[in-house]
């Protein structure tokens, strides 16, 4: 080793986890060992002659003057057999390992080997002598578990091969040596915050199946793909612009008033067309606007940010006992005294008799804070479904709801989160970043006893566990989504599928704060730096599906989870990551409630990658099968819009057709949909299988609407006995004979009841 | 050797800037020695060759540029031995209490490592605290953090107290101890903790660290550390099962405000650090079992919510950190009833891993999940009966009403000295459920209403046992 890797500085400055250091002169995110107990450290700024080093442990007793080694390069990852398995923390130690040599304690400046050197591999070559090879090609292989190791050439080495042969080789020792000299082994370093290179990248058109009917059919995510999954994502949450706001000081205005104010002074604001292609502005109050909120137990002060103006089709008008009104959009919440609790329910399921909280006449003007004593709920008259118009909306961070509308509560958003760990690649990686210590122990104890439901072999020897937990070090939770990626790049070269779990991005970008705010950096919105957003992308830009350079496909699928602090789902790790990722799975607290599982809200999810995928269905699984879906979730739609007339008028009064289809809804989501993890045969469904249930309910439904037609009653078809079969389907054994016959039977009864 | 220098250039707030002559390490413990011979102790927060940064524990008065600076060479490290079971220290770990100077088996630095997470046992073993509604409905388990969110005003003290004189984990009694960190309490409440532990003999197997009100704030800083050093030496050193109290975390953020804003550093939400999270968790994440290692550290640090807002940053952070929390309630507390704990509110994450056969009963996961529903629809009763009236309601809402003040009177409200057994506490929630229909009971498996419900009639109808 020589230049760079031997330069030795000092230390002239020591505040926190931030070291500066002189008489060297590294690269911009050089690793550099810190001090007599070398600690390890990685340089964030460069400044003149002097360098800033973020350190990754404890710097407490460092002194100025100390010796800071460089290493010349920047924070690498070892990349070899024997990753699989492994659990590290953010900057790629082996917890295992550590343990066994220095104890339970994560103490400064201890190291150990990120995959055991001693191991020896049978390796069997892929070429031999007189072959030119060069980066990437598959040189040999090794069985790493049940995967095919693919040893390539590492970076920078390309010519003729002049001796290579099989045997048993540690990861360190020379496997290969080429004409000119130059040797390689089955390891390699690899530069964590730098991409791998690879041909090109390939449109991501196969799903990524997870067996779990949902997600597969309804919101696939492709292979080299992007997804999030933040808690109970916000639905359509607006109100009519009459609609009176109830200040802090006690002074009621009309929303519309408020709106018209705040475009004439405020500071900014934001045109944009909604999903619908319909306008919608959104305006940054000037100063905050003190309005009152509902916190769960009490009515507290707190302050809007923005207006918001856009478009519906419909709203829902509820009139209440007292008289009064309040006209929002369908899918509104709104807070209910109900039996179970208080709850939150949308606009359009709103029923007459119902009881809405509310704030009473007697406190309405009362300035101060409220208590859960003198709250009281308002008893609903009548609800009316009416056509739409322009709407209007505040966001408030925290609370997400305000005082208004004489006296009850609006609500836009809820949040809980969850995350989901099935899928059919090659590898897994799953880092846990800022996470709780015990529960990330629950992670540790329980992934290495789980079952992959296809192979029947344990889950963890195609998963590599990253953990670093919310007081390890910072700057090492901030490296180990990188870790994560490079680790995850490895296996994607090797031609393999492999699938990355964030959890959670929001600590993530926590560290990324922390961090620019010690090195005096200008925040950005919320404190976070500025190139927060710049950064996500970045990082949700290195998943997707490649032509490898041994000419092999590979993929990663990138899963955000979101865990936004207070619940506010308007800041910008949230917001930032929804702009990015192309699939949203919606967690709803609602359905979780309701034992729906998984609780997956089909109305708010979504994924974009359907339309690049239907060709994979069309081909691989049945021509029929893009019609499908867009039946399934057509009738699902329509289902809801339904639900709310029904809430007014009652299902017996609505045609016979649109009764039926509410029928066939049901069926959907209580057949379909709904999924049991602990059961040995609905656990994972294969994709056919998905496609051949979803078929045969379809043909149910169109026989069921010929019948209908010629006048069979609906009780009759619900009595049928293909309909309890279907409804048993999926914890049959035997399910896929189950389904060949079962059209057939159908035929058969539906032909039999229309004599 | 330690050396002393003439050299402050400036002070700012608790900080002092001074010219060193050699290399200073970074969080260096110092000592300021004034001109009538008073020292001021600190700790270096940033150190240059040009200059050093110390935060002082104590306030800047009466320090001028004649005051001499010595630098101890070493970081802050707490003297760890068994025998400070029994003692009272100060928020910087010094004996207060004229008793012998402790001789320590061992220094350790206070900040302490990070667990290796694969190290980590889950956390699984009952606690029995003897109240009930902590033991039936919030169970707390070894090794958990489970914070007490309070307000001005209640009785979170007590409940403290409670669980520090009774806690034993479930068959295993008499290898627990209890290490107490005050942070910016007042000399009445630290007396109050001392008399108490002193009344009950509880002191024997405690050790109370005391910050109060007018030390300087920055102490505070320390004294979750020290406390939470000496926690982990009694635990994974001498094999006990230590439950560690912190009171008021609400104390130690402000200090953490009030020296964040002296540095200069950019403030977050309400003006508290950004990095307050990562600070929070390496105090709550001190807590838990490892594997093969016999003791545990549960904490349990009390904080109250400024203006009962708990969307307020410390409880807000704390939540994400904690497993859980313990919510304090001020109509239960003006109501008259002791320890007013809001089980609506509250909630252990851990519960799950903590209960049923083997550990506490099988039917306590049916039980409480009964009792929480119950109580849950007779509160929401309650608030609609104020508005229509209780004739308004039916025959079976009014029985849910009853439940609700049945529950509060007779489970949740208990005597400060009072120590239910687990049986106890799970016989009375079945008393109570027994009064309402038993086709109402749809949360508890059938095995199990013929096994206990029964049983509690046969109790009732026996007036003894009343």
């Amino acid at each position: 080793m020589a230049g760079k890797g031997d330069e030795r500085g000092k230390i002239t400055k020591v505040a926190g986890p931030a070291v500066t250091v002189s008489g060297m002169s590294p690269g911009m995110y050089d690793v550099v060992y810190v001090g007599e107990e070398r600690l390890m450290g990685e340089v964030i700024r460069l400044i003149g002659g002097k360098a800033v080093v973020q350190v990754y442990e404890d710097t407490a007793g460092l002194k100025p003057g100390e010796i800071v080694a460089g290493t010349g390069k920047p924070l690498t990852v070892k990349l070899g057999p024997g990753l699989l398995g492994s659990i590290y923390d953010g900057i790629q130690r082996p917890l295992q390992v550590m343990r066994e040599q220095h104890g339970d304690f994560i103490g400064r400046g201890i190291t150990a080997d990120a995959i055991d050197r001693k191991r020896k591999w049978e390796f069997r070559p892929a070429v031999k002598k007189g072959d030119s090879i060069g980066q990437g090609q598959t040189a040999g292989t090794v069985q790493e578990g049940r995967l095919e190791h693919r040893v390539m050439v590492p970076p920078g080495i390309r010519g003729t091969v002049r001796n290579i042969s099989d045997g048993s080789y540690t990861t360190d020792e020379p496997v290969c040596e080429l004409e000119d000299g130059s040797v390689f082994s089955m390891s390699h370093e690899w530069p964590v915050r730098h991409g791998r290179p690879y041909v090109r990248k390939r449109r991501p058109d196969v799903p990524m199946i997870t067996g779990q009917r949902v997600i597969d059919t309804l919101f696939p995510i492709a292979k080299g793909g992007t997804g999030s999954i933040p808690g109970g994502f916000g639905t359509g949450k607006c109100v009519s612009g009459d609609t009176a706001v109830l200040l802090s000081d006690g002074r009621e205005r009309a929303l519309d008033e408020i709106f018209e104010d705040a475009l004439s002074s405020g500071k900014s604001r934001c045109e944009s067309v909604d999903r619908f292609g319909r306008k919608e502005v959104t305006v940054d109050f000037d100063k905050p606007l003190k309005v009152r909120s509902f916190n769960g137990y009490g009515v507290v002060e707190s302050f809007a940010k923005s207006a918001y103006r856009g478009q519906t089709s419909s709203k829902v008008e509820i009139t209440f006992e007292d008289g009064s009104s309040v006209q929002t959009t369908p899918v509104h919440r709104l807070h209910l005294l109900t039996r179970g609790g208080i709850s939150q329910a949308h606009a359009w399921r709103v029923r007459k008799g119902d009881r809405v909280l509310s704030l009473p006449g007697e406190v309405w003007g009362h300035a101060g804070r409220i208590g859960f004593q003198e709250i009281g709920a308002k008893a609903v008259r009548s609800v009316r479904l009416k056509p739409g118009g322009t709407v209007f909306d505040l966001t408030i961070p925290i609370h997400h709801n305000f005082a208004g509308g004489d006296g009850i509560f609006l609500h836009n958003t809820v949040t809980q989160q969850q995350l989901a760990k099935w899928s059919d690649v090659d590898v897994v990686i799953y880092v846990g970043c800022g996470e709780r210590g015990n529960e990330m122990t629950e992670v540790l104890t329980t992934f290495p006893f789980l079952e992959d439901p296809r192979t029947k072999s344990p889950i963890m020897g195609r998963t590599v566990l990253i953990a670093n937990t919310s007081n390890m070090p910072i700057a090492a939770r901030e490296a180990s989504v990188y870790t994560g990626m490079a680790l995850g790049e490895f296996y994607r070269d090797m031609g393999y599928d492999v699938s990355l779990m964030a959890d959670s991005t929001s600590r993530w970008a926590e560290a990324m704060r922390e961090i620019s705010s010690r090195m005096e950096e200008m925040p950005g919105e919320e404190g976070f730096p500025a190139y927060l957003s710049a950064r996500l992308s970045d990082f949700y830009e290195r998943a997707g599906k490649v032509e490898t350079l041994s000419g092999r496909t590979g993929s990663i699928t990138v899963i955000g989870a979101v865990s936004p602090s207070g619940g506010d789902l308007s800041e910008p790790v949230t917001q930032n990551t929804l702009r990015i990722t192309k699939t949203l799975w919606a967690l709803d607290s609602k359905l979780r409630e309701r034992r729906h599982f998984p609780a997956i809200n089909w109305l708010t999810s979504y994924s974009l990658y359907t339309a690049q995928l239907d060709q994979w269905y069309s081909e691989k699984i049945d021509p029929d099968f893009p019609e499908i879906r867009r039946w399934a979730l057509t009738t699902l739609k329509k289902e809801a819009e339904l639900q709310g007339i029904v809430q007014l008028v009652g299902s017996d009064a609505l045609p016979v057709e649109q009764q039926l289809l509410l029928e066939i809804a049901s069926m959907l989501r209580e057949f379909f949909l709904q999924q049991s993890a602990f059961h040995p045969v609905d656990t994972y469904s294969p994709m056919q299988r998905q496609f051949m249930f979803l078929s045969r309910l379809k043909h149910f439904a169109d026989l069921a609407e010929t019948a209908v037609g010629k006048g069979v009653s609906l009780e009759k078809l619900s009595s049928m006995s293909c309909r309890n079969r279907l409804a048993k389907l999926k914890f049959s054994e035997k399910m896929d004979e189950e389904l060949s016959n079962l059209q057939e039977t159908m035929d058969g009864e539906f032909a039999e009841m229309e004599v | 050797m330690p050396m002393e220098y003439r050299a402050i250039t400036q002070v700012t707030g608790p900080l002092v800037f001074v010219r060193p002559v050699q290399a200073v390490a970074y969080n260096e413990l110092v000592a300021v020695r004034l001109g009538d011979g008073r020292i001021k102790r600190g700790q270096v927060l940033e150190t240059s060759e040009e200059t050093v940064v110390v935060q002082l524990f104590e306030e800047t008065s009466g320090i001028d540029v004649r005051a001499t600076v010595r630098f101890l060479g070493e970081t802050m490290k707490m003297p760890v031995s068994r025998e400070v079971l029994g003692r009272v220290l100060s928020g910087a770990g010094e004996p207060i209490d004229e008793g012998p100077p402790i001789i320590p088996d061992e220094r350790r630095d206070i900040n302490g490592s990070a667990i290796n997470p694969w190290a980590r046992e889950n956390p699984e073993e009952f606690i029995e605290t003897g109240i009930s509604a902590i033991d039936g409905m919030n169970t707390l388990v070894r090794g958990q953090k489970l914070p007490i969110f309070s307000g001005a005003g209640l009785p979170h003290d007590d409940i403290a107290l409670q669980i520090a004189r009774q806690a034993n984990v479930f068959g295993r009694k008499g290898e627990f101890a209890v290490v107490f960190a005050g942070m910016g309490i007042t000399s009445e409440e630290a007396e109050y903790f001392i008399d108490d532990f002193q009344r009950t003999g509880a002191i024997d197997r405690s050790v109370v660290f005391l910050n109060l009100g007018d030390d300087p704030a920055v102490e505070r800083l320390i004294t979750p550390r020290v406390a939470l050093t000496t926690a982990e030496y009694l635990a994974f050193s001498a094999g006990l099962q230590v439950l560690v109290i912190l009171t008021d975390m609400t104390n130690y953020c402000e200090a953490l405000r009030q020296v964040s804003a002296a540095r200069g550093e950019v403030p977050g939400r309400r003006g508290y650090p950004g990095y307050m999270y990562t600070d929070l968790a390496s105090l709550y994440e001190r807590a838990g079992r490892i594997k093969g290692n016999g003791g545990s550290i549960t904490q349990i640090p009390i904080l109250s919510m400024p203006g009962d807002d708990i969307t307020h940053p410390v409880p807000d952070l704390t939540g994400y950190i904690t497993e859980g929390q313990i919510v304090a309630d001020r109509g239960l507390h003006m109501a008259g009833v002791y320890p007013p704990i809001d089980v609506r509110r509250s909630l252990s994450r851990q519960m799950s891993q903590g209960i049923g056969e083997g550990r506490t009963r099988e039917d306590h996961k049916a039980i409480s999940d009964q009792c929480f529903a119950a109580y849950a629809r007779g509160r929401d009763l309650r608030g609609l009966m104020s508005i229509v009236g209780k004739e308004a309601l039916s025959a079976k809402d009014r029985k849910y009403l009853e439940f609700a003040d049945v529950f509060e009177r007779e489970i949740i409200s208990q005597g400060k000295e009072e120590r239910r057994t687990i049986d106890d506490t799970l016989g009375r929630m079945w008393k109570a459920v027994s009064a309402l229909p038993v086709e109402e009971l749809t949360r508890i498996d059938e095995k199990y209403i013929k096994k206990y419900h029964s049983s509690v009639r046969a109790e009732v109808k026996n007036p003894g046992q009343h």
